[in-house]
């Protein structure tokens, strides 16, 4: 099980709200950067490097709820962490 | 607290029966996941049973109704309330209970009969039913943003259809992958379906019945059976075992008689299309997987079970070597995840999860599938209540939902 801490730009205000009620728990809260970036803070244990334990790239990471996905494919870089 | 208290009111008289039935030959606690974890003979079956029938006794019995009743004191209310969430419902020990006492159904009568007597459910568990009343859902997240959460792109709705979807609210928020994968599989195989507005669907009322709060559920179930009925819908397909056993058990008697649909699990209509060659996977998986039998599929459940079906999906998969797990079916062990436990006792479900994963990973698989969203929340995004790690354990293997998984070999 890894920390995923991957960056998503762009959101709008309504995905953010979604995006909000989906991370509930106290330790899944999102950060939001002054630069706008959303920053996920999703399950536990070592920092995902962008692969999760299935061999799935971030874009098709099977963990993600499709809005996230959906942000992530339209990204054309994958920024981890801060 | 009113001690006026008709511990009868609203048990059925199959439910009355079976309360006299119990034997105490304890056959339920070689099976009981909660004895497993606590190995506190206090709170098993035989006991909890034992409890009430002498409550019943007390306030019921020929000296009670010649010389007036004898009080049953807060405290042992609370004990037998703590005994009485300490259980995630699961139906192990009515499945092999010889005398065929539904403990599944039972539980549920006495945490309702709890809740009807004034004694809240333990825990965060009253804030299921203040977030159905105000939200229509357990979650406090305004129903209409849900599927903006989990729908891929790209899936067609039908306005109506013989089929409808129903995939929960749990399912949305604790595992929308399910619900992704299910849907990509009904479109891949161009099964025409509908579904409600997300506003417009309602919580089943499961994990409200299930904690023994029904203050509501005239509400819910009447207006999901019409909104259904409205679209044109046959059969009613969903995705959470859970929404499925209370469609079936709950809803008729709610609604005062039959559905006017067939309630059937998702899982079903893809073996079916499957079976029809409407879908065919063109991806190879090449790796050992298990599938464990979710308690409200293979337990209790009224109708056929589900068990053949989801293994008819899993071995159509090119390239999959399928191993049972050590129990299955109706001996299912439970993940420990349901029932309310994980809000009321964390560290039970945690120890009961540790048994679980660690007797899946004797089969040497390399993947556990498992068919719902509480398994799914526990065990794929770590929810587990005020805790968020195992303390000494950390599973191996890797953990998915049968549809998600299945949907990345189309």
């Amino acid at each position: 099980m890894v920390l995923c801490r991957v960056n998503l730009f762009n959101v709008t205000d309504e995905d953010l709200a979604i995006l909000k009620s989906f991370y509930f728990t106290p330790l899944e809260q999102l950060e939001v950067e002054d630069d706008g970036r959303v920053i996920l803070n999703f399950m536990g244990g070592d920092l995902c490097e962008g692969i999760n334990d299935f061999g799935d790239p971030c874009k098709g990471c099977r963990y993600q709820p499709e809005i996230v996905l959906r942000y992530l494919r339209k990204q054309s870089e994958i920024k981890i962490g801060r | 607290m009113n001690q006026e208290k008709d511990l009868l009111k609203n048990l059925s008289k199959l439910e009355m029966i079976e309360l006299d039935a119990c034997t105490r030959c304890s056959e339920c606690l070689n099976w009981c996941g909660i004895q497993d974890a606590t190995d506190d003979p206090s709170i098993s079956p035989p006991e909890k049973i034992k409890t009430y029938r002498d409550f019943v006794r007390r306030t019921h019995g020929l000296r009670a109704r010649l010389l007036g009743g004898k009080e049953i004191t807060e405290d042992e209310w609370k004990k037998f309330q703590d005994a009485i969430y300490t259980c995630t419902g699961c139906g192990a020990c009515g499945e092999v209970c010889p005398v065929g006492i539904h403990t599944q159904r039972l539980w549920g009568s006495l945490r309702r009969k709890m809740v009807d007597m004034g004694y809240k459910p333990p825990g965060g568990l009253p804030n299921l039913l203040k977030n159905a009343k105000e939200y229509k859902s357990i979650f406090p997240h305004s129903l209409g943003l849900r599927y903006k959460i989990w729908m891929p792109e790209g899936i067609k709705i039908s306005e109506s259809a013989e089929l409808g979807y129903f995939e929960g609210c749990d399912v949305a928020w604790d595992a929308p992958g399910m619900a992704s994968g299910a849907v990509k599989l009904l479109q891949a195989g161009g099964q025409e379906f509908t579904m409600l507005d997300p506003a417009e669907a309602w919580c089943c009322g499961w994990p409200l019945t299930v904690t023994g709060q029904w203050e509501i559920m005239d509400d819910l179930v009447n207006h999901n059976v019409e909104a259904y009925a409205s679209r044109g819908v046959e059969r009613l397909a969903c995705s959470c075992p859970c929404c499925l056993q209370e469609f079936r058990d709950v809803w008729p008697k709610v609604y005062g008689g039959k559905l006017p649909f067939e309630v059937i699990h998702v899982t079903e209509v893809v073996a079916d299309l499957i079976d029809e060659g409407r879908i065919e996977f063109t991806k190879e998986a090449d790796e050992r997987v298990t599938y464990h039998d979710p308690c409200q599929l293979t337990r209790g459940l009224v109708g056929p079970v589900v068990s053949n079906a989801p293994r008819k999906l899993i071995k159509s998969i090119p390239g999959i070597e399928y191993v049972e797990l050590p129990r299955k079916g109706g001996l299912t062990r439970c993940c420990g995840a349901g029932g309310g436990i994980r809000g009321h006792k964390p560290e039970v479900a945690m120890t009961m999860g540790e048994m679980f994963i660690k007797e899946a990973e004797e089969t040497g698989a390399d993947t556990l599938l498992m068919s719902c969203p509480a398994c799914y929340a526990m065990y794929v995004y770590k929810r587990l209540g005020k805790l968020h790690e195992w303390k000494d354990y950390q599973p191996k293997m890797k953990m998915d939902d049968i549809m998600q998984y299945a949907s990345r070999f189309l």
